[in-house]
């Protein structure tokens, strides 16, 4: 069967179709990102945003390319239309669609094109691209190896909590700014900016750049220039980055070096095997450099690796330790060297690549001179617009990298050139293909690994119950008579738990912690069931003692009864609703389905009907229709 | 403790007077049990398990003392610990020297020694163990608990749990620990009674079971399973009483694991020794880091033998990778990394002795399997063999999820 993409036709663009990345123009657009629950300074209730409606006179649709099935139609079971449209709700938005646009979808299946436009352009999708970036990138971990001591500038600013979301992230906040913004995609390298808060800038040092006209950016984050002089070649120059994947001694690089490769272009290193040392003293340093260069199984990696290392070696090691030592309370001692704001970059010793492997810098072979010319090598590489493309896919199908087959990464590579790099029509094409709508494929048929249901992600669950409830799952483990007597009281912030491992479920979850889970699970594990369960507890609990004081319009879920009512009727009229709005389920109020629930409604009743309602509503938020799509 | 590059004392096997009677190590009748202990960072094992002279390698003070049933190990007066574990338990110990890792990156090796594959996505073996005990033993609720975070459990999932790094499962099954809720989540809490929790489940689990009909539902199985398994997690005494707020030592988390068992919840854990071992600088950490070690593996081993176990457990001591032969250049110095390790088991029949071998710098020799003797006619001996053969020990074919690779039986009797 032959896969085939069809021509994907250019939205507004001027440039001609080329199989090869366009030029990459430096034009901004400032996007503003209103709050999700990792903003700084949120508001403590969730808004009601709800998923965008659809427009009544629209733009024309985003074009989307169509991908070539993984296996005959005959072979994949699709999801109805409205279905189709509550997985990629989830997936794009962590919510349920709207009723406005189920039942577009129900009336027209063509108008799911617009909805998932409109899904793209919400500043939620931004979130999905970070989250998706953090699982390759590794940057949201807890470590404290990895992690900037809270002193100086940094002190007083929320805790770790307030750390984890403006300073680490930054690295992710360029990647969703040229995803959302509808940039090329290969300007996460080669952007002459980074996309920094302030607690960043306090910690690393930046010099704020004007923004360009039209031009949002999240709230309390800025485009800027780093001042410790590396060259700007986007994530490549970030601080935070390196601290994250830093350099120890004899490594000279390497690390971050298979970091670039991996990441960016799939072409990692640490997949092969080191030949034995057996006849290697690595402990003297020219055996070591003369292996590296002459020794067959070293030759093998080492000659692409330590070029591309040598890029790195203006960068040296803030070590969290060296920080602390620095300070005397929240006074630094410059003598003792590692004052904020931090000076990440030294251009004095980027050259001593020559003393230690003696590789002058080169990108596989073809000449680099520093990160400028390395972020352009990678953009211009097919290897980058094929990783990207297939790490895409991996994540919205919930599968592993080595198994997408050939022809639909080059398909997707296609489809990705030909958006001339741009994120958004390639998620376009990935969640409105069959592969995504698929939920089950005939035995033995090669789609059937990579089809049906998707698990829930815990940041998915998060901001899903969020928007069903209200509800924000976050505690202060730092507060007396919680945690231990030797954490400090505001030490940890308020601590999201579903984003969290020291005090939250992520990694229970299924999450990575990026240190030692590194790769998300999508199995269900009965510790991950207790973080259901529980979530869906509180979240039960929070948004029934609201929805009753609140009046109905205003009301999250139960908008059609009142707490003292137990009629029957109004009861299942309302467990259908509830249905409807939690479950994205159409059931009869005199169904099977209500019956059922209605009997567990009547088991809480004897604690009163506020506590009937809880008890239902936590069965629903923990249903298999919430735990995957 | 000091580190001289050129001194090395090696002792005869002296004192072996002051030894133990050796027990013949063999699997007692009854379930077995897995314990998985990690040294993440990678130790250098010429601090204990494989000894070696100066100038082939830099080693620390100390002696090798050798004990009957062929076990060789590095001691010294600055680290009794170590003494003490072999001279009690050496009779059940089982040392495997040379294990090729073919990596020197932490994550990728430490996949490598616990999956015996290259991919995170496989279980380890502490998940392939459970997931099959499983299978006999349904009314585990745990079978696979992870207790020092970092166990891969892949597609068995559904047999795993992690407690969290400060045991903040505990906050999910008892709200009365949980953390104070922040400000932004105000609002009471909902504990079902058991009634209502009993009528809560059938709820769901028959949810599950008619959406598990539908086409592509195959992670419902899972789903399902957990649900009856969270459950029985709930009842639990042993989880209920942890203290939560806490990163556990490695005796810590060793008796959980004990009482886990005993209790009949799991029957594979997962521990980190939460030592640092890491010595890029400043070797004298290694002494530190084998001293602590080895003084709480005494205590899980008691433990173990209190509850009698020990001789149902085999207790896997691993490491991703080892460290250089020779001290770096660091004003501090320490040892880098280096793609050869040790392992060390025991109890639960394992066959004592050391196995596996090393050249005079560390380098991995050829070895036979059947038997880890050293021959130039063997093979070297890689993760993979090693891990298949203690899955095969452990009564688990290891075919399905490390294949093509010939077990090592070596210590397996």
């Amino acid at each position: 069967m032959v896969m085939g993409l069809d021509r994907v036709e250019a939205r507004t663009s001027d440039s001609p179709m080329s199989r090869s990345p366009q030029p990459l123009s430096l034009l901004l657009l400032l996007a503003s990102l209103a709050g999700c629950a990792r903003e700084p300074g949120r508001t403590s209730a969730v808004e009601r945003t709800g998923p965008p409606e659809v427009a009544v006179a629209s733009p024309p649709a985003r074009p989307v390319a169509q991908l070539g099935p993984l296996a005959p139609p005959a072979e994949l079971t699709l999801l109805p239309p409205e279905a189709h449209l509550v997985r990629i709700a989830l997936a794009l938005h962590g919510t349920r669609p709207t009723a406005a646009a189920l039942a577009a979808v129900r009336a027209d299946p063509e108008a799911l094109g617009r909805i998932v436009d409109g899904y793209l352009d919400d500043p939620e999708f931004g979130a999905v691209i970070r989250d998706m970036w953090n699982e390759v990138l590794l940057l949201r971990v807890e470590a404290n190896r990895y992690k900037l001591p809270l002193l100086g500038p940094l002190a007083d600013r929320g805790g770790d909590a307030a750390y984890m979301s403006a300073v680490p992230e930054e690295p992710l906040r360029l990647i969703e700014y040229v995803a959302v913004n509808d940039r090329p995609f290969s300007e996460i390298v080669t952007a002459d900016h980074a996309i920094a808060s302030e607690m960043a800038i306090d910690a690393w040092g930046a010099t704020p750049m004007p923004p360009d006209p039209g031009a949002k950016l999240p709230a309390g984050w800025q485009k800027v220039a780093w001042d410790s002089g590396q060259p700007m070649a986007g994530i490549l120059s970030s601080g935070a980055l390196w601290l994250r994947h830093p350099s120890n001694g004899t490594n000279n690089h390497r690390g971050q070096a298979e970091l670039i490769a991996e990441s960016l272009l799939c072409s990692g290193f640490l997949g092969r095997d080191v030949p034995l040392f057996n006849n290697i003293d690595l402990s003297d340093e020219d055996a070591v450099k003369s292996a590296l260069t002459t020794n067959e199984s070293c030759v093998s990696c080492h000659q692409t690796l330590d070029p591309l290392a040598s890029h790195l070696f203006g960068f040296v090691r803030m070590a969290p330790g060296g920080i602390r030592k620095s300070y005397d309370g929240d006074r630094c001692v410059k003598e003792r060297g590692l004052c904020y704001p931090l000076s990440e970059y030294r251009p004095q010793v980027a050259n001593s690549y020559r003393k230690k492997t003696g590789r002058e810098p080169n990108f596989f072979g073809l000449p680099s001179t520093d990160l400028r010319t390395l972020a352009t090598q990678i953009a211009a590489d097919p290897r980058f617009s094929m990783c990207s493309a297939r790490r895409f896919y991996a994540y919205f199908m919930q599968v592993d990298l080595d198994d997408i087959p050939d022809a639909t990464a080059t398909a997707l590579q296609d489809a990705f050139i030909a958006g001339e790099l741009r994120v958004k029509p390639l998620v376009k094409a990935i969640v409105m293909s069959d592969d995504f709508r698929a939920v089950g494929a005939r035995e033995g048929s090669p789609a059937a690994a990579l089809v049906g249901r998707k698990t829930t992600r815990p940041e998915q669950l998060e901001r899903l119950i969020a928007d069903l409830t209200g509800f924000l799952w976050h505690a202060a483990p730092g507060k007396a008579g919680k945690a231990g007597k030797a954490d400090k009281a505001d030490q940890f912030g308020e601590v999201p738990l579903m984003q969290t491992d020291r005090f939250g479920y992520r990694a229970m979850a299924g999450g990575v912690d990026g240190f030692q889970i590194t790769e998300p699970s999508f199995a269900y594990s009965p510790t991950r069931m207790l973080v259901l369960q529980t979530l869906a507890a509180e979240a039960a609990a929070y948004v029934v003692e609201q929805d009753f004081v609140a009046a109905k319009p205003q009301r999250r879920l139960l908008q059609t009864i009142d707490a003292p009512y137990t009629a029957e009727p109004a009861v299942r009229a309302q467990i259908a609703a509830l249905y409807e709005r939690v479950l994205a389920e159409t059931v009869r109020p005199d169904g099977p389905e209500v019956d059922a629930a209605h009997a567990l409604f009547l088991q809480g009743l004897a604690g009163g009907p506020r506590r009937a309602w809880t008890l239902l509503l936590t069965a629903l938020l923990q249903d298999p229709r919430i735990a995957f799509h | 403790m000091s580190l001289h590059r050129r001194h090395f004392l090696f002792g005869a096997a002296a004192g072996l007077g002051a030894l133990a009677v050796p027990k013949v190590s063999r699997a007692a009748d009854g379930p077995r049990f897995l314990l998985i202990v990690f040294a993440q960072g990678a130790w250098d094992v010429t601090h204990c398990l494989d000894p070696k002279r100066a100038p082939a390698c830099d080693v620390p003070e100390g002696a090798v003392t050798a004990y009957p049933n062929g076990v060789r190990v590095l001691t010294s007066a600055a680290r009794p610990s170590v003494r003490g574990f072999f001279d009690a338990h050496a009779g059940r110990c089982a040392v495997v020297n040379g294990l090729w890792i073919g990596s020197v990156a932490h994550n990728p090796a430490r996949i490598r020694m616990l999956t015996g594959t290259r991919s995170e996505r496989n279980p380890d073996i502490g998940a392939i163990f459970a997931a099959t005990t499983a299978e006999q033993r349904p009314q585990l609720a745990l079978p696979y608990v992870d207790l020092g975070g970092g166990a891969y459990a892949g597609p068995l999932a559904s047999v795993m749990g992690r407690v969290g790094s400060t045991n903040q499962l505990v906050t999910l099954i008892d709200r009365s620990k949980a953390f104070r809720a922040g400000p932004r989540a105000p609002g009471s809490r909902f504990a079902p009674d058991q009634g209502e929790r009993d009528a809560l489940n059938r709820f769901v689990a028959a949810r599950a079971e008619a959406a598990a009909k539908a086409p592509g539902s195959a992670a419902l199985a899972g789903y399902r399973g957990s649900l009856d398994r969270a459950e029985s997690l709930r009842r639990d005494p042993q989880l209920l009483g942890m203290e939560v707020g806490r990163t556990t030592t490695l005796a810590q988390q060793g008796a959980l694991a004990v009482e886990l068992f005993r209790g009949g919840v799991s029957c594979a854990a997962f521990l980190d020794t939460r030592l640092d071992w890491d010595t890029h600088d400043d070797i004298a950490d290694q002494g530190r880091s084998h001293e602590q070690l080895f003084a709480e593996l005494t205590q899980i081993a008691g433990k173990l033998d209190a509850a009698g176990l020990l001789e149902r457990t085999t207790v896997a001591v691993l490491s991703e990778f080892g460290r250089t032969p020779k001290l770096n250049d660091q004003a501090q110095p320490g040892k880098d990394h280096w793609p050869v390790t040790s392992a060390l088991l025991f109890g639960g029949g394992v066959r004592p002795g050391t196995y596996g071998a090393t050249d005079d710098s560390l380098g991995a020799l050829p070895v036979r399997m059947d038997d880890g003797t050293q021959a130039d006619s063997g093979q070297l001996l890689r993760f993979d063999n090693f891990t298949a053969g203690l899955l095969e020990f452990m009564g688990v074919s290891s075919k399905r999820w490390i294949s093509n690779v010939e077990p090592f039986h070596g210590p397996f009797a």
